[in-house]
């Protein structure tokens, strides 16, 4: 099935839609930003050992910068791609709709 | 030109451009209400809130206190440059939900959202003042924080020509000049031009010791001549401690009220993910290079300077080092004091919010609510300016303070967002568990448990009460379950 027809709704097929491809990849990145900061903490290398030098730093530190930028550039994506929204989600604008729940401002019910 | 001379007239020239952007942003107001002096009328766009954010997100503690730790602790210190980034990750936990919520309730503070959230149950409002009051005292003293570093900062780059208690006094009062003036859009507009500062500042600083020790390697070797076990892999309790304030700040630093209110004042979504997008980077750009900068004092200052005297201290030597050194070093100060007075306006203008909105209760939009926030603001401030002339706490220890106390906040926030059956009765209940046991340790020296900060042994504490008591709530009565959130 064409990419387009998928997007027309006129497939069966099982492939994800665009939002849900976005959120399994954001789910990845997000993963993968918690392995970096594990990776980051140098709770794997002997303590009080003097380290050799990698880029002009002690190599734990060297590590944990690398996988601080790693994981810097991988956020960024993920924000690109975040589902941030300045509308709510239809099913539940539907709720409000319906009466149960409310679309008052808040200052109503303080 | 000398140091102190060029040091009072940049500052002279700072605040009078301070007290014009204040004029300009009073003139676009386009209503008194609440929402327009809060939030600048929800109309900030990519670059300015990016750099609102940024300055806001990095203070006088960033530009001052971490030079000084990183002078303590050595190559540990990198840790900085993962809890700043780690508070752009943990916003993902928020703002994608919080935003869309913002704009249909047109939320202006934090309290918004719990009083929409706990709709209709007993505790709702007895956890909106907890969690208000919790913010405002962790905001009081971000406050303070800030006025010190002020004080500190004049003091120093006009070799004492105003000193210490004018620079507090004198600057608090621009401050609420120009926030009472312009609210909102007078501070990220300032914020913007202080942002802008700040980078330029500390990239001249870092390429000026760069050049002097000979490059990175230079600076490591001179350490490992001078104190050779910063080198070292950290023990232990220091791997914990790594660990503990990558959560406790990139928690604690989510639940900001200024930062939350941010997400309210964003002209769309797509100017907050491109704004988070773009501050995934700002850690390397300010906090590693503070770090390094921290790491170069060991070698160039030797031992037995104070932590917060480390970074005026080096600022001088490189102000002795010639004419554009001298320049170079009053742009850093200026960049710090940008640094410190971007957070000190943020912290005034959120503390008028919450008191007015959330501890008085005022109407949400009401244009008296706003006059009320200004006055609450000022008096807030009056009180805070004494504390800060006795400034008898190092600037590190204050950030740590205060994040105890945020990161309390976090069942309320972060996770009744994400799980609709969190009751509002036993989250009230872990957050007040959670602030007696953080508290009463730190009053008592208890301020780690195994390298772990006790306002995180406080939080898990306070979560389990909170998520297990709406587990048996539930359990005990189907009805009592809530509906999902709009």
């Amino acid at each position: 099935m064409s990419a387009g027809a998928e997007h027309e709704g006129q497939g069966v097929s099982d492939a994800p839609s665009g939002p849900a491809r976005r959120s399994r990849l954001r789910a990845l990145l997000l993963g993968a930003i918690g392995l970096l900061y594990l990776v980051s903490v140098p709770w794997y290398r002997e303590a009080d050992t003097l380290p050799p030098l990698l880029l002009g730093l002690p190599n734990w530190a060297a590590v944990a910068v690398a996988c601080y930028l790693g994981a810097a550039c991988l956020n960024a994506i993920a924000w690109w791609i975040a589902p941030v929204s300045d509308s709510l989600p239809v099913d539940t604008a539907d709720e409000a709709l319906a009466g149960r729940r409310d679309d008052r401002p808040v200052e109503d019910e303080a | 030109m000398k140091l102190e001379q060029l040091g009072l007239v940049a500052i002279g020239l700072y605040l009078m451009g301070l007290l014009v952007v204040a004029e300009l942003a009073h003139r676009r107001k386009r209503g008194r209400g609440a929402s327009d002096h809060f939030l600048a009328g929800r109309e900030l766009g990519t670059f300015v809130l990016f750099l609102t954010l940024y300055a806001t997100a990095y203070s006088g503690n960033s530009l001052l206190g971490y030079p000084g730790r990183a002078y303590r602790s050595g190559f540990e210190f990198v840790m900085s440059t993962g809890f700043m980034l780690g508070i752009v990750v943990v916003f993902h936990a928020l703002v994608p939900k919080l935003r869309p919520l913002a704009v249909a309730h047109s939320f202006v503070t934090p309290g918004d959202y719990l009083r929409k959230r706990f709709a209709g149950e007993p505790a709702a409002r007895g956890l909106g003042i907890a969690v208000g009051v919790l913010m405002t005292v962790a905001l009081a003293n971000f406050l303070l924080a800030q006025l010190q570093a002020m004080g500190e900062v004049t003091s120093v780059v006009t070799g004492g020509a105003i000193p210490y208690a004018w620079g507090v006094s004198g600057l608090a009062a621009v401050i609420l000049f120009y926030e009472t003036r312009g609210g909102m859009r007078a501070v990220a507009w300032t914020d913007a031009g202080q942002g802008l500062l700040m980078l330029v500042g500390l990239g001249s600083m870092l390429a000026w010791l760069l050049s002097e020790a000979g490059g990175l390697e230079g600076i490591t070797a001179a350490v490992r001549e001078e104190r050779p076990a910063v080198l070292a892999v950290p023990d232990t309790t220091s791997i914990a401690n790594w660990f503990s304030t990558i959560g406790l700040l990139g928690l604690g630093s989510v639940l900001y009220p200024q930062a939350i209110q941010r997400i309210y004042a964003a002209r769309d979504a797509r100017a907050l993910q491109r704004s988070f997008a773009w501050m995934s980077f700002m850690p390397f750009a300010t906090t590693l290079v503070v770090t390094l900068i921290g790491i170069a004092a060991i070698a160039s200052l030797g031992e037995g300077v104070a932590q917060d005297e480390v970074m005026p201290r080096l600022l001088t030597r490189w102000a002795e080092a010639g004419a554009l050194s001298t320049l170079g070093a009053v742009i850093v100060f200026l960049g710090a004091l940008a640094a410190i007075m971007s957070t000190a306006d943020s912290c005034l203008l959120s503390l008028g919010a919450l008191a007015a909105r959330d501890l008085v209760a005022r109407p949400l939009d009401d244009e008296a609510t706003a006059r009320i926030g200004k006055r609450l603001a000022g008096a807030i401030l009056l009180a805070m300016v004494p504390l800060a002339l006795q400034g008898d706490l190092t600037l590190w220890r204050l950030v740590e303070l205060k994040m105890e106390l945020l990161v309390q906040c976090v069942p309320a926030f972060l996770i009744s967002i994400h799980w609709s059956g969190l009751r509002a009765a036993p989250v009230l209940s872990g957050l007040l568990v959670g602030t007696l046991f953080s508290v009463g340790l730190t009053l008592v020296d208890v301020t780690r448990c195994g390298g772990v900060h006790i306002g995180m042994v406080g939080l898990a504490l306070n979560a389990t009460i909170a998520v297990v008591g709406s587990w048996v709530w539930a359990g005990g009565d189907e009805t009592r379950r809530v509906p999902k959130l709009p």
